[in-house]
């Protein structure tokens, strides 16, 4: 019983100790980027330098009071506070004002806040309830080869479409947990704030679902970067030509084998030479493909061979996605958003508007050079040329004020908190303390990838916070919550099964 | 166990990746790549250049012959710029086409996202007083003070030298020069360009992204202050210079004097001449090529550049020359055979005095024949080879063949042959004496610039020595020292005694080549020259020192194209000496012939 009281003995110092260091990091550096000669006091609360200073108490207060608590009432509660945030997220789209394009802040009062912040420990609560409960996950439980092979079996009139070919247990519940808020908060605008959704990969896939799911991703990441920096049609005709190649390969006919090689080798001598305009040729190239296909497909002794589906679906998402990427990009992104991804491909450059807030971010952090130009010396950060600089660019101040050391510094820092987080759910006998870990562990990790990737120009302008670090109430306070939700369970451990 | 925990490995290993991947990018950044750093000062501090005064040019009588006026720069921050054009182009005098061809071009600079560029240079007082006051309407322009060039009398153009535009050479010569800045480059501007220029101020400003100043950088440590240039003390008399212009109008040529005491150069003419404002700041581009083009080439600094045939003014030195060989003294007599080459008719035979007095060639072609074959050596050809080459060694130490050295940028070394020379054109054994003779009277391969004939005239007048001749007598507050840059002939002093006798001849006595040249009551020495040259008519040259005793000017007339020298070089300089030694001109009526004389070319 003394063991369970002393909630001091059992919470894992590593963790509070870098949750701090973060945040008086953010808070110096906040002082820096928004430095105001005629308020030079960091205790002076008419400056953001002194309003985080309270939202860092009011986190402090968070922590203390999560950490006082029973962890129960967060497990049964999971739902509950879910429900909520779902409700408050769909009350926002209609009350709140448009802010730089987006509808996300709700306000009572003086009183501002996000409550997509708050979504994403109540979603985690949620899918780790409700993924823990969940018994005997296979390894490829929603695989997509096997869907595609279901897939493959109606389209021949092999089988008829079943309701119970889908698990909605354990495909579509968990999926759904994840997908209301997200297209909640896309309802508002925000899409940086969606795209933090992404980050239930990472859980979805260590809490068992299928490996491919992450191969799968990173593919078709490859696939709509080349997309958007070069064009559809150049990216449709190679992913054909790869298709082709292995379908050549896994051809047991030598001669059909030659014949397909010689014809893809012709195209291509064709296409170079004649200079055939890529768009129209593709429509001959998908075509020919098509016809050579069906006419394979239609053998009934090589229908069931594994590879023949393989290639054929792989090709057939592939060709879907692309464009889809394309359609997405033409018709669902706003102008300043495709500007965005315009700008960072270097197929727009434009320094003076969308581009300017990317550039001078890069000068301001390059100019940091090894040992940085010290606190307050930052003359791209005193002169207060980046935009956004106390919230989503406030490693920009770490970068020009701190140099290579200091912003290496930092990102040590993010590294050894996530891993932290990872290696303390590993050691859990809970399942739900576990995959809730591994919530915390993602979600940081992805602000932790888009918010550094964007300001060091390695990711399109996606304005979301870099968590402890950048100026807000709202992100602070959700991020706190998030954290030592998971600091609290694993203080109990030895309790919770 | 849960049977998928290995898959942690796998999430750990891109998330620690991605880390990586972040701190190889930053390493790229902030330590590989420099260009943000400059990138970052360039945006976020900004440079203002406090352009010092460029140093003041004064006269020998405290008169200024250049300074310098204020001007502004109209300046420009392309991105900032928000104004209504059309009310902006009318203050201006300009139209929107001109108005959007140089924002287009102050666009292109590789720096122009945070430095200004000029968009206007060099607006005068007036016209920006009338700006300065709408000024501040006008978002993303602002001004900046230059100064530029002012000459209150159009005189002595050649010696002050003017100013360009610094070229890309120059800016990376010499990191003190940024674009539109202006160098000297000729005469004084350009011999003394590092003394003139000054220390130009920087002050670094810190600069929000507005442009709005906030601070000091760094407190102001690195800042610089401006310093003035250094004022130049000339040995010039502007009022001689203008007089010496005047009389120089429609005609080509120099006129150079000095004072033979010490060297300094008292004026310095070269006809024709332009007046140095026209080459000033914003007019530099609009009139440099008006003014290169003109005919008789007014660009052309003649007194230090122009390397004519001397003509007769060297027998004089030739007179010295072979008293100190021991060929000649004062009664040597020659007679005048106009087989050897031609000459005019006077009296027969002559000594040494009367020789120069009218100038007789075949005297000085039996004369420097005997200074050639002085000293026997081997066979006739070696003794010509060795005698031209002592004959130069001695020509030389009159500073002839090689330059003097005076403080302006552009000076010609001239040409005195020796034996080599001829050898390399007519090859050894191959020449003889009825092949140089023509040194004898100045002409053939001799070539003397006028800044080297009035030297003549000044080892004359000091019999034997020379001080190197110098236009700054004091730069700031430094006192220039030629007092050490004594040159002694090698010829003894007293073998000059003769040829001042001549000297005084040809002016006082009758059957003087330049009778016209006297003075009432002044003696002093001169000689005149006749340059044969390819162009046409001889030059006129005149060579003269005044007063015989302790003599106070040297002086050399030059004239292209009008004859004889007594017809015109001789006259203008004993102007230019009455001038100088008198203040006011007695002969009023030849003063008219030579104001008015024009040479046609």
């Amino acid at each position: 019983m003394a063991k369970r009281n002393n909630i001091l003995n059992n919470i894992d110092w590593v963790l509070l100790s870098i949750f701090l260091l973060l945040m008086l990091i953010g808070w110096v550096n906040i002082y820096g980027a928004v430095f105001d000669e005629a308020h030079p006091s960091i205790f002076d609360t008419s400056q953001r330098y002194g309003k985080q200073l309270w939202w860092i108490g009011g986190a402090l207060l968070l922590a203390f009071v999560i950490l006082a608590l029973d962890s129960k009432v967060f497990t049964y509660s999971a739902y509950v506070v879910y429900g909520i945030s779902l409700l408050t997220l769909l009350v926002t789209i209609f009350v709140a004002r448009e802010v730089n394009g987006a509808r996300s802040w709700l306000e009572i009062g003086a009183f501002k806040i996000q409550p997509s912040e708050f979504a994403k420990f109540a979603t985690s609560l949620a899918l780790a309830k409700y993924l823990s409960t969940l018994q005997n996950l296979k390894a490829n439980t929603g695989s997509l080869f096997e869907l595609g092979y279901q897939i493959s079996r109606i389209f021949t009139g092999k089988a008829v479409f079943r309701l119970q070919y889908i698990d909605w247990k354990t495909q579509v519940a968990p999926m759904a947990i994840i997908l209301v808020p997200m297209i909640l908060i896309l309802g508002q605008k925000d899409t940086g704030s969606a795209l933090v959704y992404l980050a239930f990969i990472f859980v979805w896939y260590r809490a068992g679902f299928s490996g491919s799911i992450l191969l799968i991703g990173f593919y078709l990441m490859v696939l709509a970067v080349l997309t958007l920096m070069v064009d559809a049609d150049s990216v449709i005709s190679a992913v054909c030509t790869i298709a082709l190649l292995l379908y050549a390969v896994f051809i047991k006919d030598t001669l059909s084998a030659v014949i397909l090689i010689a014809s893809i080798v012709l195209y291509y001598i064709l296409f170079f030479i004649f200079d055939w305009n890529s768009a129209i040729t593709n429509y001959f190239f998908i075509a020919a493909m098509g016809i050579f296909f069906i006419a394979n497909f239609t053998a009934e002794t090589m229908w069931r061979k594994f590879e023949k589906n393989f290639v054929l679906f792989s090709l057939l998402g592939s060709l879907l996605f692309i464009g889809s990427v394309q359609f997405l990009f033409d018709n669902v992104l706003q102008p300043h958003q495709k500007d965005r991804i315009l700008v960072l491909f270097g197929k727009k450059e434009d320094i003076h508007g969308v581009g300017y807030q990317a550039h001078v971010a890069k000068i301001s952090i390059g100019s940091g050079g090894m040992t940085g130009n010290g606190f307050l010396e930052g003359i791209i950060t005193k002169g207060n040329f980046v935009p956004e600089q106390g919230t989503d660019y406030i490693f920009c101040t770490v970068g020009e004020e701190w140099g290579f050391l200091g912003s290496t510094f930092v990102i040590i820092l993010y590294l050894a908190l996530i891993l932290r987080i990872i290696f303390r759910a590993e050691k859990q006998r809970s399942n739900f303390t576990r995959i809730y870990g591994y919530c915390v562990a993602s979600i940081l990790f992805i602000h932790f990838m888009i918010n550094i990737g964007m300001v060091i120009g390695l990711a399109p302008v996606i304005g979301i916070p870099l968590p402890f670090l950048s100026y807000g109430g709202s992100s602070l306070w959700a991020f706190t919550i998030l954290l030592f939700l998971f600091v609290k369970f694993d203080s109990q451990r030895l309790e919770i099964l | 166990m849960n049977p998928t925990s290995d898959r942690q490995y796998v999430i750990v290993g891109i998330f620690s990746t991605l880390a990586i991947i972040f701190v190889f990018r930053l390493f790229y950044l902030q330590v590989v790549n420099p260009e943000f750093e400059e990138k970052a000062l360039g945006m976020g501090r900004k440079v203002v250049v406090e352009f010092p005064m460029r140093g003041t040019i004064y006269d020998r009588n405290g008169h200024i012959m250049a300074h310098n006026e204020i001007a502004y720069d109209l300046i420009v921050l392309p991105k900032d710029v928000d104004i209504d054009t059309l009310e902006f182009c009318k203050l201006l005098n300009i139209d929107t086409a001109e108005f959007n061809r140089r924002i287009k071009i102050a666009r292109t600079y590789p720096n122009a996202v945070y430095k200004e560029s000029v968009f206007q240079e060099l607006i005068s007082v007036e016209d920006f007083a009338r700006i300065s006051e709408q000024l501040y309407r006008y978002k993303g322009f602002s001004a900046q003070r230059r100064n530029v060039r002012n000459y209150p009398k159009p005189s002595g153009a050649h010696v002050l030298g003017y100013m360009q535009k610094v070229s890309v050479n120059d800016k990376q010569r010499d990191e003190f020069y940024v674009n539109n800045d202006f160098i000297g480059r000729s005469g004084l501007e350009m011999y003394y360009e590092k003394e003139l220029r000054g220390i130009k101020g920087i002050k670094y400003l810190r600069r929000d992204r507005n442009n709005n100043v906030k601070g000091p950088y760094k407190e102001g440590k690195l800042d610089q202050k401006s310093e003035p240039g250094k004022d130049l003390y000339t040995s010039i008399d502007a009022v001689l210079q203008e007089y010496a212009e005047q009389l120089m109008q429609g005609k080509r040529g120099s006129i150079v004097a000095i004072d033979p005491r010490t060297g300094e150069v008292l004026c310095m003419v070269s006809a024709p001449t332009y007046n140095p404002n026209d080459l000033v700041g914003r007019y530099f581009s609009k009139n440099y090529d008006t003014i290169f083009n003109s005919p008789g080439q007014p660009l052309f600094f003649r007194s230090i550049a122009a390397t004519q045939p001397p003509g007769s003014i060297v027998k004089t030195m030739q007179a010295a020359i072979a008293q100190q060989f021991g060929v000649a003294n004062a009664n040597t007599k020659y007679a005048c055979n106009k087989g050897l080459v031609g000459c005019h008719d006077h009296d027969s035979p002559l000594t040494l005095a009367q020789s120069i007095r009218t100038s007789c060639n075949p005297y000085y072609y039996n004369l420097v024949k005997s200074i050639l074959y002085s000293e026997k050596s081997g066979n006739d050809f070696s003794t010509i080879e060795h005698g031209l080459n002592r004959w130069e060694d001695v020509v030389r130490s009159f500073g002839l063949g090689n330059p003097l050295h005076i403080d302006l940028a552009g000076e010609k070394d001239g040409n005195v042959p020796d034996a080599r020379e001829y050898n390399k054109t007519y090859g050894k054994g191959h020449w003889n004496y009825r092949t140089v003779y023509s040194l004898s009277i100045g002409q053939g391969e001799f070539a003397l610039t006028p800044l080297q004939m009035t030297n003549l005239a000044v080892i004359i007048a000091n019999k034997g020595k020379y001080y190197t001749p110098h236009v700054v007598q004091k730069v700031g507050d430094r006192e220039l020292d030629y007092k050490d840059s004594v040159h002694t002939v090698k010829i003894e002093p007293r073998y000059f005694d003769v040829v001042q006798d001549g000297m005084q001849a040809v002016i006082e006595e009758h059957g003087g080549t330049a009778g016209r040249a006297k003075i009432d009551t002044l003696h002093y020495c001169g000689k005149t020259g006749t340059s044969q040259n390819p162009h046409g008519e001889d030059h006129s040259v005149f060579i003269a020192f005044a007063p015989r005793e302790n003599p106070t000017i040297a002086i050399s007339v030059y004239i292209e194209n009008a004859g004889k020298g007594g017809l015109w070089a001789a006259p203008i300089a004993s102007l230019v000496i009455e001038k100088y030694l008198r203040g006011v001109i007695s002969r009023k009526e030849l003063e008219e012939d030579m104001l008015k004389g024009v040479i046609k070319y």
